[in-house]
């Protein structure tokens, strides 16, 4: 059944004919099309053939800032889409970054007067709700979904996104398979909902990232820098990569926020929430391995994979 | 044939088939005396449990007449056979009348392999007499309303007004055998000797009392009901089926001002048996699309079995609803409308416990200063997420039980400054603290149970950020004590 679908493309082969050769100038076209993707594609940033996707770089998608101007401009939208899929991979680190994108996502929503709630759907039973009010997030818009797996997470998060009166997202999920990823980001996408997937850390297995998402981020705990007090625990500092944005080849956008950096030192700021990068880092994108999925821990390391994160950072810099 | 239950160290007979019967032999009597009446008699244990839950499953399948169905609480499994009583006031007419009711009634009945006898009357004294001692030869003994309880039951065995053995027995070594030979005695003198129960069975069966049993289960005071010409059994047929009845049901409840908080699909298949769908909605609701939209998630999984006569859709659960749906906030409904229909769709599918909203308490231990709650909970009004001033951060994940960590820590009662987790060394390169939490003592023992190893010992909480930057939360239990080492546990994490 599903080789009737591979086959469309090709058209029809007569009866009795086997389709192993199909239309030479189909494959002309398509390898036209991989050549152009090889030329303008950074490694980093890989673009895509999404007629829905260049509809909405063509408009203005709506955006929110992160705070910090240098990650606004990086970013080819000028912010943050408050449409479409966002994906968080890293250590602790990012579900404090998560927590500080969804707090804004959720303030647009308050400055519109929705007081919409946020949907968080994640496995364990550990989400602090005091935690969460520190970080701007108010717990009563907060509606936990556990699910048992995450089938049933990625299903909450589906059914979520596709539900109007929602501000926002968030899962928290170790496996997304490249379908349901997809499935994640058209129903964002659709419904004008922000989605997060978090990708839990301290799991065995390396995680594949989903190609789905508009931007995929990496943030990592970085060492903060003493109040002047001398006493304490400064401001919380992250390593913040941008290791991808989906946008259309044809976007001028793109070639002009090549060569910016895209990783940055950030230091969040508790009171207003935003982001300030610390420190501009150099642009890693020259240096960024072939295999886009080498940086990827390699299994049977565990835990939060923080030496090793250490060890990138030191190459980075 | 017979079974039999062992009853004070003596094996007597629990309930016997007709043929058994016509040999003489009577329930409650010992297996020696039905052997010597009948030597071929088949003997079999009986299985109690397991006639239970037949007589349950029958009583289920009995629904399909009536949503009253009671089991008869005196006919007593091995008291001369086990009944059920269906109040069917205003639903025979839906079978085209009570003969008709009571003939498909016993078909089935002979159909699953019972040997039934129905007895129809006024009263449920008067039908459970006629169902159990008629002696005509036809199974359903129907009572008209024209003709008076008290000259059908007349004839009948005492036995046949639900009284204790030793009563009947009483009676019949004074010669009263019928039930029509107690009418006109002396009430006085019969009321001394056996007591009130005679006077009152007597009058119950009359009518002259009132007598009152419980359902098996509530009545619902909302349900449409659907029969069909042919059985079905195609998914799309149920669905058209389900929509025909939520219409109207959806109606009634507008009408009367209510939304329904559970429904209950029963469908009934040609082998009576039920499969039944359940659904909550965690507002009171009347939408048929959004009800709608609930059972499909369901529907898949019903097995049709044979087919699919009946259908009947129950509201067992419901609540006042106004016509313009408030919500909790008093904003506009069109808003939160989506979220509660959200809310439904994700709890039917994940399970009521897996769809929770945070609620603050008002404690100083972290990890009961939250907690997890349905998602139609109000907050307590005194609470709110406001958070002591001066008090230091909370982390974004707090670990459900502490873990017990290695610490290294110069000072007795300083920050640590290594330590380790998951086979990892931190060096601890910052620390804040320590905040010190103290059990809540006013609390007593019961109040406030600890699970190891959270116990009712203060707590010195410390922020420490190793020098990788990762921020923990860890605390050290007790306060210093020269003779051993502290504990330390590692309670959550900080972005």
């Amino acid at each position: 059944m599903s080789a009737a679908v591979i086959h469309a493309p090709f058209g029809t082969p007569p009866s009795g004919q086997t389709p192993s050769r199909p239309d030479p100038a189909l494959l002309d076209g398509l390898r036209n099309r991989i050549r152009a993707i090889e030329r303008t594609g950074g490694g980093i940033v890989s673009p895509t053939f999404d007629s829905d996707l260049d509809s909405h770089l063509a408009g203005n998608m709506p955006v929110i800032s992160l705070g910090a101007p240098e990650i606004d401009e990086a970013l080819p939208w000028n912010g943050l889409p408050r449409t479409g899929l966002h994906e968080v991979f890293g250590d602790a680190a990012a579900l404090g970054f998560s927590a500080a994108l969804l707090a804004r996502l959720a303030e647009i929503h308050i400055d519109e007067g929705r007081g919409a709630p946020i949907l968080w759907c994640q496995q364990g039973r550990d989400l602090y709700g005091r935690g969460l009010a520190d970080y701007g997030i108010d717990p009563d818009r907060v509606i936990l979904v556990h699910g048992k797996n995450d089938t049933e997470i990625l299903w909450a998060m589906e059914e979520g996104l596709r539900s109007p009166g929602l501000a926002a997202v968030i899962g928290k999920l170790h496996k997304v398979p490249p379908i349901a990823g997809r499935r994640l980001q058209l129903a964002a996408e659709e419904n004008g909902v922000a989605g997060l997937l978090l990708r839990a850390t301290g799991y065995a297995g390396p995680q594949a990232p989903t190609g789905a998402a508009l931007t995929r981020w990496r943030a990592t705990s970085a060492p903060s820098i003493t109040p002047a007090s001398g006493l304490g625990l400064g401001p919380p500092q992250w390593n913040l990569e941008l290791q991808r944005c989906r946008l259309s080849a044809a976007s001028p956008k793109q070639l002009e926020s090549a060569g910016r950096p895209r990783l940055w030192r950030v230091e969040w700021c508790h009171e207003t929430g935003d982001l300030s990068v610390v420190a501009g880092l150099r642009d890693r994108s020259d240096r960024a391995p072939a295999n886009p999925t080498a940086w990827i821990p390699k299994s049977g390391q565990s835990g939060p994979n923080i030496q090793n994160q250490g060890d990138l950072w030191q190459a980075a810099v | 044939m017979v079974t039999i239950i062992t009853v004070h160290g003596g094996q007597r007979i629990a309930s016997l088939n007709r043929a058994a019967r016509q040999a003489g032999i009577s329930a409650g009597q010992s297996l020696a005396d039905a052997r010597a009446l009948y030597p071929a008699l088949a003997v079999q244990q009986a299985d109690p449990i397991a006639d239970a839950k037949a007589l349950n499953a029958l009583a289920r399948a009995a629904e399909r007449y009536t949503p009253w169905v009671a089991i008869d609480p005196d006919g007593g499994l091995y008291r001369g056979g086990a009944g059920l009583w269906l109040d069917i006031s205003g639903c025979a007419h839906l079978f085209g009348g009570e003969d008709a009711l009571l003939d498909d009634l016993l078909t089935r009945c002979a159909h699953a392999g019972y040997q039934a006898r129905a007895g129809l009357a006024g009263t449920p004294g008067a039908a459970w007499a006629l169902a159990r001692l008629e002696t005509k030869e036809t199974l359903a003994a129907i009572l008209p309303p024209g003709i008076r309880a008290s000259k059908r039951l007349s004839p009948l065995p005492l036995a046949g007004l639900r009284l204790e053995a030793g009563i009947v027995e009483g009676l019949e070594r004074m010669g009263l055998r019928r039930i029509g030979e107690i009418y006109n005695l002396p009430r006085a003198p019969l009321v001394k000797r056996f007591g009130m129960e005679i006077t009152r069975r007597l009058d119950q069966a009359l009518g002259t009392q009132e007598e009152s049993l419980s359902p098996r289960r509530p009545v619902p005071a909302y349900m449409t009901r659907r029969a069909f010409a042919e059985p079905i059994g195609r998914a799309e047929d149920i669905d058209a089926a389900l929509v025909h009845l939520l219409d109207p049901l959806c109606d009634m409840l507008e009408k009367a001002g209510q939304g329904v908080r559970r429904l209950v699909f029963s469908l009934y298949r040609v082998d009576d048996t039920v499969a039944r769908i359940v659904i909550g909605v965690s507002r009171p609701n009347r939408d048929p699309a959004h009800l709608h939209r609930l059972f499909r998630e369901k529907l898949t999984e019903v097995d049709p079995g044979f087919g699919i006569e009946v259908a009947v859709l129950t509201a067992p659960l419901t609540n006042p609803l106004a016509l313009k749906q408030p919500d909790i906030s008093g904003q506009q409904s069109a808003k939160t409308k989506p979220v509660n229909e959200l809310v439904d769709v994700l709890a039917g599918r994940l399970g009521p416990a897996a769809v929770n909203r945070l609620l603050p308490v008002a404690s100083h231990l972290p990890e009961r200063a939250c907690r997890t709650a349905p998602v139609d909970s109000a907050p307590d009004k005194k609470q709110d997420w406001q958070k002591p001033v001066r008090q230091p951060p909370r982390p974004l994940q707090l670990l459900i039980q502490p873990l017990p960590i290695d610490v290294m820590a110069p000072v007795p009662d300083g920050p640590p400054v290594l330590f380790r987790w998951r086979r990892r060394q931190h060096k601890v390169s910052k620390a804040e603290g320590p905040e010190r939490i103290s059990p809540e003592w006013w609390h007593g023992d019961g109040r406030a149970p600890y699970t190891p190893p959270l116990s009712p010992d203060i707590r010195d909480y410390y922020r420490v950020e190793d020098d990788d930057g990762a921020r923990f939360w860890v605390y050290r239990e007790g306060l210093y004590r020269p003779d051993r080492l502290p504990a330390w546990y590692l309670h959550g994490f900080f972005a």
